[in-house]
């Protein structure tokens, strides 16, 4: 037998997964987390591990290392790493893997270092653990591999502390510390997720670099496709604790098979197309503890058939190096047909053309914002940061404004001060215009009532102890007089509706039982109840998972049509950006750098730093598979860190 | 996101302890239920007083008796009735751990949240007023009252109050600082909320948990503090019986009359134990996120 196949020749492959399955015991009895997982990753070979959360893609990097939680076990199946059982390998093997033949990356590179131990000492951990180095030697290594990560100034830089260095270059030093052992497998889960657009594009570049030197297979774990097809050969997509679909990343994105992935791709929002509604995958995936008969993904499927519904299909090859996991694999549907585009009916029309006789909604005039960093012994004024500098800004009724900027460029203390929430040190905030600072009782309520905000973090914008109506109602409760208790109960009813939330089963629920989606629609219920001109949104989608996103999304652009409310957003997603904005403020360091149209700033941007911006997007949306195409040279992420004590 | 499988574990783990200790608030209740019982008949049903002794009934073992007179948990040196003593010091015991704490949380939690939520200077007036009553030695403060004020019950739940409400202040301050940038907080001043509203609607029942927590922690304390009051001879007169002076005054006989210090050590234990477990109950009880099915 000749080698005819690529694999026939080479050697074991360096990962194995087989059948894996693995359990949790909860007092509501066994919940399966993993049901049969089955992978291979090839050394110099990289992975990509796509799923939702919940989709047990984290518990299987957690089986691989061997690193449980307590009360999850794994039922069957094998993980073999370099022909080793890693299931029934004891501790202290497993220990002298991890590290050393094992590299790990985790999502948070702020919680992956510890705060009080030198950078130099924190790479050069392992090579003391795993190669017996003396202290000398490690913190030689050290420097080596941080300037090998794209630090400059090593040597000056091992001696320094977590604290002393950027979101982005803490990401780097754990890279450098998970390859100081030249490790055979490197496993990076989410190791971008948590870090800026241009940091992001930087990092996978070193991150494809780094696997590349070292011949060492790369397992990447990610919620988003588009990231992962910029860096992966092949991809694993999970659902459910499933693996539904692997191939080769080209051909997954040019022939997918399975439906969820369809949906998935179909819901990256494009920065480069115009006009197309994006179609969410209704519903939310399956609770573990009460799957579905048969296919995990059946209730949410356009394409499920009674079959389906009765018998899980098993992953199986439709050609060579592709496997699906759907009964239908064979039909080869068109994503058109299974997830149709609608195209937007040019969906608001009041444009912001600015007639010169409308008075907006809610302006910025020359509005600065100085933050105290450094005071004196007597509390006087030492050092001072200007967060936001002498911007103006107009969001006019009916219209979708979004400012697009990394973290720390004063995005977030833009939209503080127009809620209210932060006094401008100079300038002022206007409300149809009146100026709030001198806004007497009446004029503060009706601004209230007026300007509404739904933020981030679901898991953060409700209170754990209020029960949904109560959440709803609160606005009502403190801003309209003359509400009686039934006309808010009616109208807590209504917005609900109108955010896709039954009443009858939300309202006397608290926070916790509802899922991240759901919350992100109470949140946009309640924002809405005062019936405001106008939405503030400080990225009202980017905590969410990329199926449940375009579902807030399009709601969102729905309820605008419908209400005709204003919109004023920030983000730092391009795509997501696009989709739902008229006009486009791009901001930067504290000033606004370029304005326009979407279509403008998309088509012809102007700036140099939105022209960096939207090329360092492109990698992450929708993309033809192209890998690893290199815009801009692997230089040093050095970015100055900007001071920013309102916390981003 | 990824990680919210695994973050869901200690979760559950702690409702899974939750439910095999189910029981446990039950008994505790009774037992909590039967102290106060005890404290409130037992006097009446016990034919003896509480100062009314006699030298040749001195120190008799449980179930002695002297005189025709059974004495079921024996006598102390003064020929007093231990059971009955037992009941009128769970009245002074009782009260004392209870509104002594009630007092101290009401002051910790009121500079907590005023330290919280006010300006820095606020924060930092306050918050040296906690380290200034912290450094103060306790005993110091109850010798000063008790001089001042006639020495009484009211005097002794506000020495406690004053002893232990900055373990409050301190505790509540942490929490309100974590809770003030929650964005459900800023949410409530888009919806219009007032400063007061917030506090009493978004802050207080988020800290309601570690309250009650610490609380039922310092009534045991409060019931031991309450005997080194007594002591000190500046809170009740000796003669009067707390579980906390009955240890004390039982302490030169330990070697040979162990019932005196033994027993009100033991209902000493009982009752902190069960307010603990009550605490336990209440805080998961209470708590909306933990209850129910997800």
């Amino acid at each position: 037998m000749i080698a005819d196949t690529p694999d026939a020749h080479s050697t074991d492959p360096l990962l194995v997964l087989e059948d894996l399955r693995l359990s949790i015991d909860t007092p509501r009895g066994k919940l399966s987390i993993l049901n049969g997982v089955s992978l291979s990753l090839q050394r110099g070979r990289a992975l990509g591990l796509v799923g939702e959360s919940g989709s047990g893609k984290s518990m299987t990097t957690n089986a691989i290392l061997g690193l449980l939680p307590r009360g999850a076990h794994v039922d069957s199946g094998r993980v073999a790493f370099a022909g080793q059982d890693m299931v029934r390998l004891d501790e202290n093997a497993k220990r002298r893997l991890r590290g050393d033949r094992i590299g790990t990356i985790l999502q948070d590179p702020t919680a992956s270092l510890n705060p009080a131990i030198r950078i130099g000492a924190q790479v050069g951990e392992p090579l003391r653990i795993h190669r017996s180095a003396s202290s000398a030697e490690a913190t030689a290594a050290a420097v080596e591999l941080i300037g090998r990560v794209g630090i400059s100034d090593p040597r000056q830089r091992v001696r320094q502390y977590p604290h002393e260095f950027s979101g982005g270059m803490r990401q780097r030093v754990v890279g450098a510390a998970a390859i100081s052992c030249s490790p055979e497998l490197l496993i990076a889960d989410e190791p971008t997720t948590a870090l800026d657009v241009t940091v992001q594009a930087r990092y996978l570049e070193l991150l494809a670099d780094m696997q590349r030197d070292l011949g060492a297979g790369l397992l990447f774990v990610s919620h988003d496709l588009g990231v992962v097809s910029r860096i992966c050969d092949d991809v694993a997509v999970m659902y459910a604790g499933r693996v539904v679909e692997i191939a080769a990343t080209r051909t997954l994105f040019e022939s997918a098979r399975h439906p969820y992935t369809m949906g998935l791709i179909s819901c990256l929002p494009s920065i480069t197309e115009v006009g197309q509604r994006l179609t969410p995958i209704p519903g939310n995936p399956p609770d573990p503890a009460d799957p579905p008969p048969g296919c995990p993904f059946a209730p949410r499927c356009p394409a499920a058939i009674d079959r389906c519904r009765a018998e899980v299909p098993a992953l199986t090859a439709v050609s060579d190096g592709h496997s699906v996991a759907c009964h239908r694999a064979g039909e080869a549907f068109a994503v058109e047909h299974l997830w149709p585009t609608a195209t937007v009916d040019s969906a608001v029309t009041v444009t912001g053309a600015a007639g010169e006789d409308r008075v907006p909604t809610l302006a910025l005039r020359g509005v600065t914002k100085r933050f105290v960093t450094k005071r004196n012994l007597l509390g006087g004024v030492r050092e001072s940061f200007e967060a936001v500098r002498g911007v103006d800004l107009e969001v006019y009724p009916g219209e979708s404004v979004s400012i697009v900027g990394e973290s720390g460029s004063g995005k977030t203390t833009c939209i503080r001060m127009a809620l209210g929430l932060e006094q401008p040190s100079t300038g002022e905030v206007l409300f149809r215009g009146d100026d709030m600072a001198r806004a007497g009782r009446a004029t503060m309520r009706a601004f209230r009532r007026g300007v509404q905000a739904v933020f981030q973090d679901p898991f953060s914008s409700l209170n754990p102890r209020m029960s949904i109506a109560r959440a709803v109602a609160e606005p009502m409760v403190e801003l309209s007089e003359g509400m009686s208790r039934a006309d808010i109960t009616r109208r807590v009813e209504e917005v609900l509706d109108l955010v896709g939330l039954e009443p009858r089963r939300v309202m006397d629920v608290f926070p916790h039982q509802l899922s991240g989606g759901q919350r992100q629609r109470v949140a946009i219920a309640r924002a809405l109840s005062t019936r405001p001109d106008c939405l503030v949104l400080d990225e009202p989608v980017s905590a969410l998972d990329v199926s449940i996103r375009v579902q807030i999304l399009n709601l969102l652009r729905d309820v605008q049509k419908e209400t005709g409310v204003g919109i004023l957003s920030i983000s730092h997603d391009l795509g997501a950006v696009k989709y739902m904005s008229d006009r486009v403020i791009v901001m930067q360091k504290g000033v606004f750098v370029e304005q326009g149209t979407a279509e403008e700033i998309y088509q012809r941007p102007q700036h140099a730093y939105t022209r960096q911006l939207l090329a360092d997007a492109v990698g992450g949306h929708r993309i033809d598979g192209a890998r690893r195409e290199r815009a801009v040279p692997l230089t040093d992420a050095a970015r100055p860190v900007p001071a920013d004590p309102a916390g981003g | 996101m990824s990680t919210s499988m695994i973050t869901a574990v200690p979760e559950l783990t702690r409702r899974v302890r939750g439910r095999r200790r189910r029981n446990l608030p039950v008994l505790a209740g009774l037992l909590v239920l039967a102290l106060v019982l005890f404290a409130i008949v037992g006097p009446l049903l016990i034919p003896y007083g509480e100062t009314q002794g006699s030298l040749s009934a001195r120190l008799l073992p449980p179930f002695g008796s002297a005189g025709g007179h059974l004495h079921l948990l024996g006598t102390d040196q003064l020929g007093r009735d231990t059971l009955v003593r037992l009941a009128y010091g769970a009245r002074v015991s009782l009260l004392v751990g209870v509104v002594g704490v009630l007092v101290a949380c009401v002051i910790g939690t009121t500079v907590g949240l005023l330290a919280g939520i006010g300006k820095r200077w606020v924060d930092s007036v306050l918050m040296r007023g906690t380290d200034v009553a912290l450094s103060i030695p306790g005993l110091l403060v109850a010798i000063l009252l008790a001089s001042v004020f006639r020495p009484s019950l009211v005097t002794i739940f506000v020495t406690v109050g004053l002893l232990l409400w900055p373990t409050y202040a301190r505790l509540i301050r942490g929490e309100v600082l974590v809770l003030r940038n929650a964005d459900f907080v800023a949410l409530a001043r888009v919806a219009g909320c007032s400063t007061r509203t917030i506090v009493w609607r978004h802050l207080l029942p988020n800290v309601l948990p570690s309250m009650i927590v610490l609380a039922t922690l310092q009534i045991g304390v409060a019931i031991v503090l309450e005997a080194s009051i007594s002591f000190l001879g500046v809170g009740l007169p000796p003669d009067q019986a707390s579980w906390g002076s009955m240890i004390d005054q039982g302490r030169p006989y330990l070697q040979s009359a162990w019932w005196l210090t033994a027993l009100p050590g033991l209902f000493i234990f009982l009752a902190v134990v069960s307010f603990n477990a009550l605490g336990d109950w209440a805080r998961v009880r209470f708590d909306p996120r933990l209850d129910g099915p997800r």
